[in-house]
């Protein structure tokens, strides 16, 4: 549901009119007549507190409505993570503080970067040609869907 | 403690990128993971021992 029809709904189960709830939550009417007709698109967190304050009712709904991010959809967005990635590895890096965890992605998408780059000199997995010289392997990490640079 | 509490302790880029990635390399970078703790374990010790003798 549109945010301004969100705040319609909430408004009209509150049995206040558009004036009171202005009042209330110290938003001029024609503001609050705005974001109802969906003409604010990105009304402020502080403004939309207000207003659900206003009516007795948890912000949430509100900021969803409006895209912002809350403690339950960062949840949904965890949770499909959760349903994606290997169990051992979750448990492995829970275990690692956050800076070691930051470290480990910079390290991670380096590799896939010197591993999927067309070096001018090297074979194309970035590494110098040995043997296979003028073969060129398939890089077992296009999954990784990084844009191929070309220096 | 649940999988999704365990998640939410990780850096959600990482995690992202991670869940980019087919299964076999999850478990690939699990075992890399693995492997470093293992020789980072491993030097630690002989640097100690070395320093124990010295």
């Amino acid at each position: 549901m549109k945010l301004g029809d969100k705040i319609r709904q909430l408004r009209e189960a509150s049995k206040l009119t558009q004036g009171q709830l202005a009042n209330a939550s110290s938003v001029s009417q024609g503001y609050l007549s705005q974001l109802e007709n969906g003409e604010v698109k990105h009304p402020s967190a502080a403004v939309l507190l207000r207003i659900a304050q206003a009516m007795h009712v948890g912000g949430d709904e509100l900021f969803e409505a409006a895209g912002y991010a809350t403690v339950r959809t960062l949840r949904e967005a965890y949770r499909g993570y959760e349903a994606t990635v290997e169990a051992e590895l979750i448990t492995y890096l829970s275990g690692l503080p956050r800076d070691k965890q930051r470290r480990l992605l910079l390290v991670l998408e380096g590799m896939a970067s010197v591993l999927t780059s067309n070096g001018d000199s090297r074979g194309d997995h970035g590494w110098p040609r040995g043997r296979d010289s003028g073969v060129t392997p398939r890089s077992p990490h296009k999954s990784l869907e990084y844009s191929r640079s070309r220096n | 403690m649940d999988r999704a509490a365990l998640a939410e302790k990780i850096d959600p880029e990482l995690l992202q990128m991670l869940g980019r990635m087919p299964r076999r390399q999850q478990r690939q970078v699990l075992l890399l993971l693995m492997v470093v703790d293992n020789l980072v374990y491993e030097m630690m010790r002989e640097r100690r021992l070395r320093e124990d003798t010295e």
